[in-house]
């Protein structure tokens, strides 16, 4: 048994073009099949990334009434026993709390409708990364009296510098209208205009002052976890204790994120599907003209007496040395690749202008979940070993004495 | 030249196995290809016709400017001339007038802004399944008073079927508008943000509530599946005057699935793209392999006299005829498979088509049957195939004979 | 020496006395339409290129907070009310027999398809109370002499307005002629007074134009047919209930 696989470890070098050919499709495969899912995955997380660091967060709480129409008196039912519970929460990170307010914001330029909402900025900069994507200004650090952090595309739509000035008109607790005026104190640009487009952000003590709700009540509460696989722990183990307000993950917040996951993998699997059709197919290919080409030697082997088996097992070895020596270095070839996309970044600015509205940016970094390299890896060698096992039928069928008369 | 042709139609046929492997690997190459790229662009062009139908139309006319002032007041006269012209032109099925405008709907102490479109319904089930969205209650038909809400609203309000709602606005020209309706029937738009948006309202209704008899804002042109949207553009433009309307394709009024589908067919491309890298490789390995095999047939070929140049002919003609037999079995493989998908389209199953319902959308893929891609990727992959040709050619120019026949 | 003194102060002494702050003057041009009580029939017309529309609403107003308006014409927006009672605006339809009180959202839409908002008509008084006055200088308008004063948003002052400019005439104190400016400098609304009649002992101008100037051929006529300031009026005209009993 040991001899054949020598034999056929010798075999393979026996022949280099064709083995090269062999590895070389196995190395592609592997490599472009791993590289695309890191691609798929890096667009999938940053897409995710940018909507938690901005909006979402991993888990929000309000008031069930509110999730409705954001009344301004429905909030967070028994606040303080909330908050206390989400300290002694086990996997909480950071967490943060908002008033909301939906309202008209007016210059003399014009009036639209947004969201008002009041932060605490120390907290706030814990939770959303919001702080970082200024293009303009400062947050909440310089100016005294009612500043507001607004988004680039309303600034553009209103023609709003830093200092200027905006009037917006609230309803308070007792439904009466209100207004207040605020300046600009920064502008931020994430990657969903229309987020940049409706919401202003001030500061809680201010807004408080001018709805009316004074005694510390609260809107909304954002918590992140240590990682993102966390949330539903998280969630999980509040719903347990505060059964009054709705606590939510980002995936029930935003299904579509979670849905484009799904599509993603469906899509992922189809393709593998069809890179190791593809790939089987080579194999095959390959090593059934091995098997042909060495029909006087196959013969010969077979006439002075080797087992059919042994034949067979030969050229299963052959595949599966290979497969072994292709696969590594086609997963080097993958970690290598990935690794620098990872930090580099693929700039598709040229291709997808797209991609910023959909909250990407162009800019794809790669990733891949250490457990895909092992599942594509084995994948590929399973394939591999069933390909070989065709041309290595096709050699049992061959006839000793054929085989002998074409020398 | 005939004898070449002729040697090599007759080493076709002498080697079958080793030409029937080689026109496999151009079968498989060519079959996976068109088998993805249908499936591929089936899928868009769902998704489009979807996205569109339920959102925007194919294309819709207004009068100048409304888009980016979507004011009442840029509403303009619904004209059947114009509008029996417009059906003329080929592929299109039907044109469908609409007038939208905001409003106050209250009920109670309650009160909300919302969006309601004044349509002509019968014509409206032409673009999308209304029995599919009923949840309760009825359709009104055209010459009803009752009007149809969204559920969300219609919890918000907490009415059901029956129950009169109120409205509240601003008409054409600064009149008021004012009405007061009762609810026909309640509907899901599968959609959370339309849910709480909007509520449609017989076109008479609208007219009459908006003081804007006879008035549209919308005309939106219902076209074949098939038909081309571009060309059905152009002659609309033809057809109206410029200076009074706008006409603008569902490209321009959601960008954001046009975004979408770019991105997702940049993938799509980079993912053939490795198919054929792979496949490239496998023509190449095979065509690789026969040549090596062939080393001591080609020496003699020379050694006898036969001239290089015949002889790289004749390598060219069975590499011509390999690849267009491995072609032409690939598409007639593959063309009855996407055909019958095309009409049975694909299901996906199991949660992930149920998350595609959940949006209001079937989970369906049906695949393309436009000919440009089984011709594509065609003439594609027998190009790759005619270029692995090179590598015998290149051995044979410098092939020495004598070395060749003694590798026998 | 002291008696120079003595004549310097008692000479700035009369002069402050006689002379007026801007403060003064706005204050007094602003009360002359909303001290106490008030009746006016008043023709709104709206004119846009390609349409105009004319209205006729009585109005009756209590002091600066309190004023409601009852539509006459055109017939098929008869009977409609407008209630404003300090911040909020309610609004009657007879049509469909309801009264709904205005969110947010409607307050800065413009008023029955003019250039005037339910916002601007809330926020009239503000113009003493958030802006600082200073009279700029004097000026000829309409043939008659005016002072031009300066109005500047103070500084928490929930205003648009960067900047306003009032010609007020020296005689009788009416606003001839108002520009707004939006905090960049540039104008974004005038209003032009003319067509001074005596209402009831007072000189008012009865026909105003306001005139958007980023909107050309857009303009509001506000024309007074009838004003009266000796009216009485009962309390329940400014009470939501009897919004529907206005006649």
């Amino acid at each position: 048994m040991f001899k054949i696989i020598k034999i056929a470890w010798r075999n393979i070098w026996r022949n280099k073009l064709r083995s090269s050919v062999v590895m070389i499709s196995i190395i592609l495969g592997l490599w472009s099949g791993l590289f695309i899912l890191a691609m798929t995955y890096g667009l999938n997380e940053q897409r995710i990334d940018g909507a938690i660091n901005t909006v979402l967060s991993h888990i929000q709480i309000h008031n069930p009434d509110f999730l409705n129409d954001q009344k301004i008196n429905d909030t967070i039912i028994n606040k303080e026993f909330v908050l206390n519970s989400i300290k002694n929460t086990d996997k909480v990170y950071k967490f943060t709390e908002r008033l909301i307010s939906t309202g008209m914001v007016s210059n003399a330029k014009g009036s639209y409708g947004i969201q008002l909402t009041g932060i605490n900025p120390d907290t706030e900069k814990q939770v959303t990364e919001i702080y970082s994507k200024l293009i303009d200004g400062e947050y909440f650090t310089k100016l005294k009296r009612n500043p507001a952090v607004i988004g680039e595309k309303l600034a553009k739509k209103m023609k709003l510098k830093l200092n200027s000035k905006i009037i917006v008109t609230l309803q308070n607790t007792k439904g009466d209208l209100t207004n207040a005026a605020f300046r600009i104190e920064g502008i931020f640009k994430t990657q969903n205009t229309i987020f940049d487009e409706t919401t202003i952000f001030v500061r809680k003590t201010d807004l408080s002052k001018i709805i009316g709700l004074t005694n510390g009540q609260i809107h909304e509460i954002a918590i992140v976890g240590k990682s993102l696989e966390d949330s539903k722990l998280i969630a999980n183990n509040l719903k347990n204790i505060d059964k009054l307000n709705k606590i939510q993950t980002w995936s029930e917040i935003s299904p579509e994120l979670g849905y484009a996951q799904e599509m993603m993998s469906t899509f992922l699997i189809i393709f593998m599907g069809i890179v190791l059709m593809a790939l089987s197919f080579g194999i095959i290919n390959s090593m059934l003209m091995a098997v042909l080409e060495r029909k006087k030697e196959l013969g010969m082997l077979m006439a002075i007496g080797m087992k059919k088996r042994s034949i067979f097992i030969m050229i299963t070895f052959e595949t599966i040395f290979l497969t072994l020596i292709a696969a590594p270095i086609g997963l080097l070839f993958s970690y290598i690749s990935i690794e620098y996309f990872a930090k580099h970044g693929i700039d598709l600015s040229n291709f997808a202008s797209g991609l910023e509205s959909l909250g990407i940016g162009a800019i794809i970094h790669t990733y891949l979940p250490v457990k895909m390299y092992f599942e594509v890896s084995l994948l590929t060698v399973l394939v591999a070993f069933i390909s070989s096992l065709f041309p290595a039928r096709r050699a049992l069928k061959l006839n000793p004495a054929e085989a002998i008369k074409s020398l | 030249m005939n004898l070449t042709f002729k040697l090599a139609w007759r080493n076709i046929w002498r080697n079958k196995k080793r030409s029937l492997i080689t026109i496999a690997s151009v079968f498989i190459a060519v079959f996976l290809a068109i088998f993805m790229r249908s499936m591929q662009l089936g899928m868009y062009g769902n998704m489009i016709n979807n996205v569109v139908k339920t959102y925007s139309g194919f294309i819709q006319i207004h009068k100048k400017g409304y888009w980016d002032e979507q004011t009442l007041n840029n509403a303009f006269k619904y004209r059947k001339g114009l509008v029996d012209s417009l059906k003329q032109i080929e592929g299109v099925v039907d044109v469908i007038p609409r007038l939208q405008t905001f409003s106050l709907m209250s009920s109670g102490h309650l009160t909300k802004g919302v969006m309601i479109q004044g349509i002509d319904i019968d014509k409206e089930k032409g673009l999308v399944s209304w029995e599919d969205r009923l949840i309760s209650g009825n359709l009104f038909s055209n010459n009803d008073n009752s009007i149809i809400v969204t559920k969300d609203l219609a919890q918000y309000f907490n009415k059901k079927v029956g129950d009169t709602l109120v409205f509240i606005g601003q008409g054409y020209h600064g009149m008021s508008a004012s009405g007061k309706f009762s609810i026909g029937g309640i509907i899901d738009m599968k959609n959370p943000k339309l849910n709480k948006l909007l509520v449609f309202v017989p076109l008479k209704l609208a007219q009459d509530y908006n003081s804007a008899e006879n008035m549209v804002t919308h005309l939106i042109i219902n076209k074949d599946d098939n038909a081309e949207n571009d060309l059905i553009f152009d002659q609309i433009n033809d057809k109206l005057d410029q200076d009074h309307y706008e006409v603008m394709t569902w490209e321009k009024m959601i960008p954001e699935l046009k975004e979408t589908i770019q991105v997702d067919n940049l993938g799509g491309i980079l993912m053939i793209g490795i198919l054929y890298m792979i496949i490239s490789f496998g023509i190449l390995g095979t065509v690789l392999m026969m040549t090596e095999e062939r080393i001591y047939e080609l020496g003699v070929m020379l050694a006898v006299g036969t001239k290089k140049i015949k002889l790289n002919l004749m390598l060219v003609f069975e590499s011509i005829v390999l690849s267009l037999l491995g072609v032409l079995l690939g598409i007639l493989l593959v063309s009855p498979i996407i055909y019958y998908y095309h009409i049975n389209p694909l299901v996906i199953p199991g949660p992930k088509g149920q998350a595609l319902k959940d949006f209001g959308f079937e989970p369906l893929i049906p695949f393309s049957t436009d000919w440009k891609i089984i011709f594509t990727h065609a003439m594609i992959i027998f190009t790759i195939a005619i270029i692995a040709s090179i590598y015998p050619i290149l051995k044979v120019s410098f092939l020495k004979p004598v070395e060749a026949m003694r590798a026998k | 020496m002291k008696i120079i003194k003595v004549i310097i102060a008692i000479i700035f002494f009369s002069i402050s006395l006689s002379a007026q702050s801007a403060y003064d003057i706005v204050k007094k041009s602003d009360s002359k339409l909303r001290s106490a009580n008030s009746y006016a029939k008043i023709k709104i017309t709206a004119i846009r290129p390609s349409w105009s529309k004319e209205m006729v609403i009585k109005s009756w107003t209590k002091n600066s907070n309190y004023s409601v308006a009852l539509v006459i014409s055109p017939a098929k927006e008869r009977g409609i009310v407008f209630l404003r009672r300090d911040k909020e605006v309610w609004n009657y339809v007879p049509a469909i027999s309801r009264t709904i009180k205005l969110p947010p959202s409607m307050m800065t839409q413009g008023w029955m398809g003019t250039d005037l908002t339910n916002d601007d008509m809330i926020k009239q008084s503000s113009i003493l109370v958030d802006y600082n006055h200073k009279i700029e200088g004097e000026e000829i308008i309409q043939g008659k002499n005016t002072w031009r004063i300066a109005l500047t948003p103070k500084e928490n002052a929930a205003v648009v307005w960067g900047k306003i400019i009032l010609w007020i005439d020296k005689e009788d104190y009416n606003q001839l002629r108002g520009e707004y400016y939006d905090e960049d400098n540039f104008l974004i609304n005038k209003l032009i007074s003319s067509n001074i009649k005596k209402f009831d002992g007072r000189s008012i101008p009865s026909h105003i134009e306001f005139i958007p100037e980023d909107n050309p051929g857009n303009k509001t006529i506000i024309d007074y047919l009838e004003l009266n300031f000796k009216i009485k009026i009962p309390e329940e005209y400014f009470k939501t209930r009897y919004m529907k009993r206005l006649r």
